[in-house]
């Protein structure tokens, strides 16, 4: 019944990807172009947009923060095994299921509905390694804000505050240079963008090979950077549920 | 008007025979198909008011699912059942408002609010008039000690605490009849004794007809006048609970390990000419002897044997449930394993 | 009677609001949170069209305003849904924890004691977004009806949330026969998502929907257009009808999952 219950993420994702897919389309009906993109590459852009929302889906997400919440982490510590190890096989199970499944997407919407534009990009090792680190960015952070579940009973309301910023300052409804300025700024100064601006412009070939090096760094950086942060919280929820005594 | 009237309840559960996978779900949803599991099999109650009555069973011997029934949440697959003269599936809203019922391991409580908020709901829920509910909150805060945690939000409460306010609850609208599923199951001793003096207290004080199920036997002991022993979804023993004690608790049984340099034959004629009882051989040096209150006490049965023998180890085991529901079927008891004969 | 007892149920739903919302704002930061969550939630399409917008002022024929007004009048249902309807989102978790029981024991209407279950008041979050982007738009749109704008409005915003409840409700209650299919309610809530914009962009068989068995075009696309362009100020009273209809039939899907949890218990 798990399977369902994915088939049923998946349709939340496509509703989703819908509404912005009809409106681009009326608002490029006039054959215009935005911030350098013309129809069929947007198509290609939210195709993209859409497959990334489903790796790593709002369902893993909520279990991950579940299984915190439920307490089971005070059993799961006492199986001998390392707690991110843990978490991270699961994750990397879950992974693997949805990627299987983005792939059959992939080539069905492809091949039928949407003729994507194939990527114009210098160096597709750099493609490759953005669109890696931007799957374990979702990852890692999916599991940070399931750590913070030591803190707050209301981790769902922290879920949905990360997923409108996400959504808005990734790229993943518009490109980021329809933004005001001050906003584009802001955007750049957040992780959200390495989840998925970083890879579409390297895949439409927006930045050159030294300027994508240089996203794709700042993508490590962040991954480091909150990797740490997590190990760190959780190397303190741990100790904070010790003292309440399980 | 009797308070409960039940004649020939049957219920069956519909199992859904699904194959595993997506394939067998949406198979079962064009063709389902059910295979029947029975739950009960034709069940007769009679429940005066004021009667007090413990129902007893193990797991699966249709204890939830009788009570289910007479508070009206399930409905049953055939028979005749009249509570307060009402069908209670049928005409359950205006059935409910006449019962009370505490489900053990849930609460009825609101999880966010306040105990004391929980009840000003319940009051406007049944339209309890003033007068009567301030009597009842008073009365209850007092004999439950509810005082301490009356604003304190539900989920902080303890299992104790939580137990306490949800049969307040239960009992704010002067229901006559109440229900209750394993009301002390997880209580610490001290809450359980609360719970049991406070049902006792109704029972008597105020005329309460009590439909009570448990596990423990202390617990009927404690607050029940009748008992009623289900099994395999039908009623086997329907009686006064202080004859059911008499014939059922009668048969006690001693184990009495002896040294190796006795001979157990040897023991068991030693205890067959004082007291008449015949003892079983369970091996080379343990003996079990099986007595009636009426027979013999434990004290004079080890007596009898320490003095002609040495004995290493006794042990005295009351019967349990289990074993008493098969005595009524007059089934010759198991061997017992000898894991529990050894413990000390 | 029946008059009598209804009255004394909305008594008593009031009651139980009140309590509730004394209840949650006594968890100050939890409630801070759920409002930010919920401003920044349907924010986030408010600012998607602005953004848009900033570029192509009119689309189909929509200028941005109207499509703004659009924006608030399909969020401020949503609100209102969760101050008073939030609970039906407990319903599949009551029915796969086998917990039902407890609303079935008391002598009260279940559906309106599952609405009450849970309530929260981060609603106000959505609510106000909701009316401050009506009220932006009212001063750039002509809207045709003037003062009478006010009471058509209060109308459609009723049934609008009626109408999520609802919906709400129906789809949750697909829980009594999917007992795993608990994010069928998540499904029909993204397609709330759809319904703040202009039904024309989409393709007929999805404006469809929208008039059922999803009927927001009753409550949110049908009378902006009446409200900014003109017409017989009846399709107004196509919200409460439509409201009153997909009520009723969530009822009676409810109540057919009832007597399936009733004879199969748990």
């Amino acid at each position: 019944m798990y399977r369902g219950r994915y088939v049923v993420g998946v349709l939340i994702s496509l509703v989703q990807i819908t509404v912005l897919y009809y409106i681009w389309r009326a608002i490029m009906s006039g054959g215009q172009r935005h911030a350098g993109y013309d129809w069929p590459q947007m198509q290609t852009y939210l195709l993209l947009s859409f497959l990334l929302t489903l790796v790593l889906s709002f369902g893993t997400e909520e279990r991950v923060s579940a299984s915190i919440r439920d307490g089971s982490v005070s059993l799961e510590l006492l199986k001998p095994v390392h707690y991110m190890t843990l978490r991270v096989t699961e994750l990397i199970a879950a992974l693997f299921v949805e990627l299987l499944s983005v792939g059959l997407c992939l080539a069905l919407f492809v091949s039928t509905v949407l003729p994507a534009v194939p990527p114009e990009t210098g160096s597709r090792f750099l493609l490759v390694l953005s669109f890696l680190l931007a799957v374990a960015l979702k990852a890692t952070i999916a599991i940070t804000t399931g750590v913070l579940c030591f803190w707050t009973t209301n981790v769902l309301g922290l879920i949905a505050c990360r997923q409108a910023l996400a959504l808005m300052l990734s790229g993943a409804m518009f490109p980021l240079q329809m933004l005001p300025d001050w906003l584009h700024t802001v955007a750049y100064a957040l992780p959200f963008q390495s989840f998925f601006n970083t890879p579409t412009m390297i895949y439409f070939g927006r930045v050159g090979t030294a300027d994508a090096a240089g996203l794709v760094a700042l993508q490590g950086a962040w991954l480091i950077a909150l990797a740490g942060m997590t190990a760190l919280l959780l190397n303190r929820g741990f100790r904070r549920l010790d003292s309440y005594g399980g | 008007m009797r308070t409960i009237e039940v004649r020939g309840l049957r219920k069956e559960y519909r199992i859904p025979e699904k194959e595993p996978g997506l394939a067998g779900t949406v198979k079962h949803f064009i063709r389902p198909r059910y295979r029947a599991k029975p739950a009960l099999a034709g069940i007769d109650l009679d429940i005066e008011p004021g009667e007090s009555v413990g129902y007893l069973g193990s797991n699966g011997a249709g204890k939830s699912t009788t009570i289910k029934i007479l508070t009206g949440l399930l409905s049953p697959t055939d028979g005749y059942v009249r509570v307060n003269g009402f069908d209670p599936h049928r005409e359950r809203k205006r059935h409910v408002r006449e019962i009370g019922a505490v489900f053990g391991h849930r609460t009825g409580l609101w999880w966010d609010l306040p105990v004391i908020d929980s009840f000003k709901t319940l009051s406007s829920m049944y339209r309890i008039p003033d007068a009567t509910y301030r009597a009842n909150l008073k009365l209850f805060t007092e004999l439950l000690e509810l005082e301490e945690f009356l604003s304190v939000p539900v989920r902080q409460l303890s299992l104790g605490q939580r137990m306490r306010a949800d049969l307040a609850a239960a009992l704010l609208h002067d229901p006559k009849l109440i229900f209750l599923d394993e009301p002390t199951g997880g209580l610490d001793v001290n809450s359980k004794v609360a719970v049991r003096q406070f049902i006792r207290h109704l029972n008597q004080q105020q005329g309460t007809t009590i439909f009570l199920t448990s596990h423990d036997m202390a617990d009927i002991e404690g607050m029940c006048n009748r008992l009623i022993i289900l099994d395999r979804g039908s009623a086997v023993l329907d009686e006064d609970i202080d004859k059911a004690k008499h014939r059922l608790a009668a048969d006690r049984r001693l184990v009495v390990t002896v040294s190796d340099t006795e001979d157990v034959a040897e023991v068991a004629r030693t205890v067959h000419n004082a007291s008449g009882l015949t003892c079983t051989m369970l091996d080379r040096q343990r003996l079990s002897c099986e007595f009636g209150r009426t027979e013999a006490t434990a004290a004079h049965l080890v007596g009898v044997i320490m003095r002609a023998h040495e004995i290493v180890d006794f042990e005295l085991r009351e019967p349990t449930l289990e074993q008493m529901v098969r005595r009524l079927f007059q089934q010759p008891p198991p061997s017992p394993p000898p894991a529990e004969v050894r413990s000390r | 009677m029946a008059a009598e007892q209804r009255a004394h149920a909305l008594t008593h739903f009031a009651l139980l609001l009140r309590l509730q919302y004394r209840a949650k704002s006594a968890y100050r930061a939890d409630l801070a949170l759920e409002i930010v969550s919920a401003l920044l939630r349907q924010g986030t399409w408010l600012a998607f069209m602005l953004v848009l917008l900033r570029r192509t002022p009119v689309v189909d024929g929509w200028d941005t305003w109207k499509m703004v007004f659009l924006y608030g009048l399909a969020t401020a249902p949503l609100g209102l849904n969760v101050l008073l309807f939030d609970g039906v989102w407990k319903l599949t978790e009551l029915i796969r924890k086998g917990e039902l029981d407890s609303l079935l024991l008391r002598p009260v209407d279940p559906v309106l004691h599952l609405y009450t279950r849970s309530v929260s008041l981060h609603g106000i979050g959505d609510l106000a977004i909701g009316i401050l982007a009506m009220s932006l738009a009212a001063q750039h749109v002509p809207l045709r009806f003037g003062l009478w704008t006010l009471p058509l409005l209060v109308v459609c915003v009723v049934s609008g949330s009626v109408v999520y409840a609802s919906v709400n409700l129906a789809s949750a209650a697909l829980g009594f026969w999917f007992r795993e299919l608990h994010n069928v309610p998540f499904l029909v809530q993204q397609f709330t998502d759809l319904a703040r914009f202009p039904l024309a962009l989409y393709p007929p068989v999805l404006t469809a929907i929208f008039f059922f068995p999803l009927p927001f075009a009753f409550v949110t696309y049908l009378p902006t257009v009446l409200l900014t362009e003109g017409g017989s100020v009846w399709v107004v009273l196509t919200a409460p009808a439509a409201a009153a209809v997909i009520h009723m039939l969530a009822r009676l899907g409810f109540r057919l999952g009832l007597r399936r949890y009733e004879s199969a218990g748990n």
